[in-house]
């Protein structure tokens, strides 16, 4: 039996978070579901404890990308093999996990980002969000070469080789987009599924417009400096070389390797 | 420069890492020598082709305090991502403490 983490990352989330961990463990009782409070000044912590979820407790307010990464940090751990990234303001439904688990379970790619608009879906977000949304994809296929319909999705899984790497390098506070692209250069498989979400059920989000601007600038930077960036070895060599041949043929694009990585 | 120098050695009475100590103590001493040997300047400026010899006392300074700004945002980075390690590590420990707890039945605080 694999052994999955949930990683409902909850900044001030109290509103919808028992709905939220209710229905996961509904769906999924044999998963962990662990909630990274994120420094809330609400009661989101009491209410994950409440709702039976492991608490991982921040001292301080980390951004999205340090709470997300304390999830994947106790994975690696605790020796989860799969990790799943759900937000905790309700927009994911855990109908959705079922498709983004049996693509990761092919074998042929280490992570799985769910997508809203991978095919027309029921999903409509603003106006300025679908503006920004389209400009990162652009950039990603710039740089990647290949389309990736909606890097800022936070919804995803991630296999053992994935969370081991993340654990140790993850971007900070809007850290979804830059991860694909830190991901794919380091010669991890990243695909996109369909999936349906739904506006957030409850709170607030933490993006504002001014702030949105500011992370949209910010991210197009952390990307283009990454761009250049040297990689870093992939901490899965074991696992590349048991599926050497088969896996990289298949899945299109070889690991890239940097002299570094020889050395 | 005397008051520098005093100000910089007091300073080093455990207020400040011996490394930047030595850093502005430097600084005031170069300021000392220049201002002990007026002429000094004035050569070094025409050598170095510049008319008006406090301007380059003037671009001197800029220059260390744009190069320390830039070490200081550095330290400041590689501190901020410790510090996000250390808060990580802490939340994650208190929970396998909280765990362990359980299992013992002990449920002191």
């Amino acid at each position: 039996m694999r052994r999955i983490l949930i990683i409902v990352p909850a900044y001030n989330e109290e509103a919808n978070l028992s709905a939220v961990i209710g229905g996961l463990r509904a769906h999924y009782p044999a998963a962990d579901v662990l909630v990274v409070n994120d420094g809330s000044t609400d009661d989101t912590g009491n209410v994950a404890r409440r709702g039976g979820a492991l608490l991982v407790d921040l001292p301080f307010n980390l951004g999205i990308g340090g709470a997300v990464q304390s999830g994947l940090l106790y994975a690696k751990r605790n020796g989860h093999d799969i990790a799943l990234q759900f937000d905790g303001d309700g927009q994911h439904t855990p109908d959705e996990i079922a498709p983004l688990l049996a693509r990761l379970e092919k074998g042929d790619c280490d992570v799985v980002v769910g997508s809203r608009f991978v095919e027309k879906s029921a999903y409509r977000a603003p106006v300025a969000r679908r503006a920004g949304i389209g400009l990162l994809s652009i950039v990603h296929r710039i740089i990647l070469r290949r389309r990736i319909s909606d890097p800022t999705s936070g919804f995803r899984v991630y296999n053992r080789a994935a969370i081991e790497f993340l654990a140790d390098e993850y971007p900070h506070d809007y850290p979804e987009p830059e991860s694909i692209l830190t991901l794919t250069r380091n010669g991890f498989r990243v695909v996109e599924v369909k999936v349906e979400m739904k506006p957030r059920q409850g709170g607030h989000s933490s993006i504002t417009f001014w702030r949105a601007i500011y992370y949209m600038f910010k991210v197009l930077v952390a990307i283009g400096i990454g761009a250049t960036r040297t990689t870093r070895r992939p901490p899965h060599d074991e696992h590349r070389a048991a599926d050497h041949e088969s896996s990289h043929e298949r899945a299109g694009h070889p690991p890239r390797r940097t002299t570094r990585s020889q050395a | 420069m005397l008051a520098i120098l005093l100000v910089v050695q007091l300073v080093r009475k455990r207020r400040l890492r011996e490394d930047y100590a030595l850093l502005w103590l430097a600084g005031g001493l170069v300021l000392l020598v220049f201002s002990l040997k007026k002429n000094l300047l004035d050569q070094l400026a025409t050598l170095v082709g510049i008319a008006y010899a406090p301007s380059l006392l003037l671009l001197g300074a800029i220059l260390l305090g744009f190069l320390l700004s830039m070490h200081f945002s550095v330290a400041l980075s590689r501190l901020a991502e410790q510090n996000k390690r250390l808060a990580q590590e802490l939340a994650i420990l208190r929970l396998s403490v909280e765990e362990l707890r359980n299992e013992t039945g002990d449920d002191a605080r």
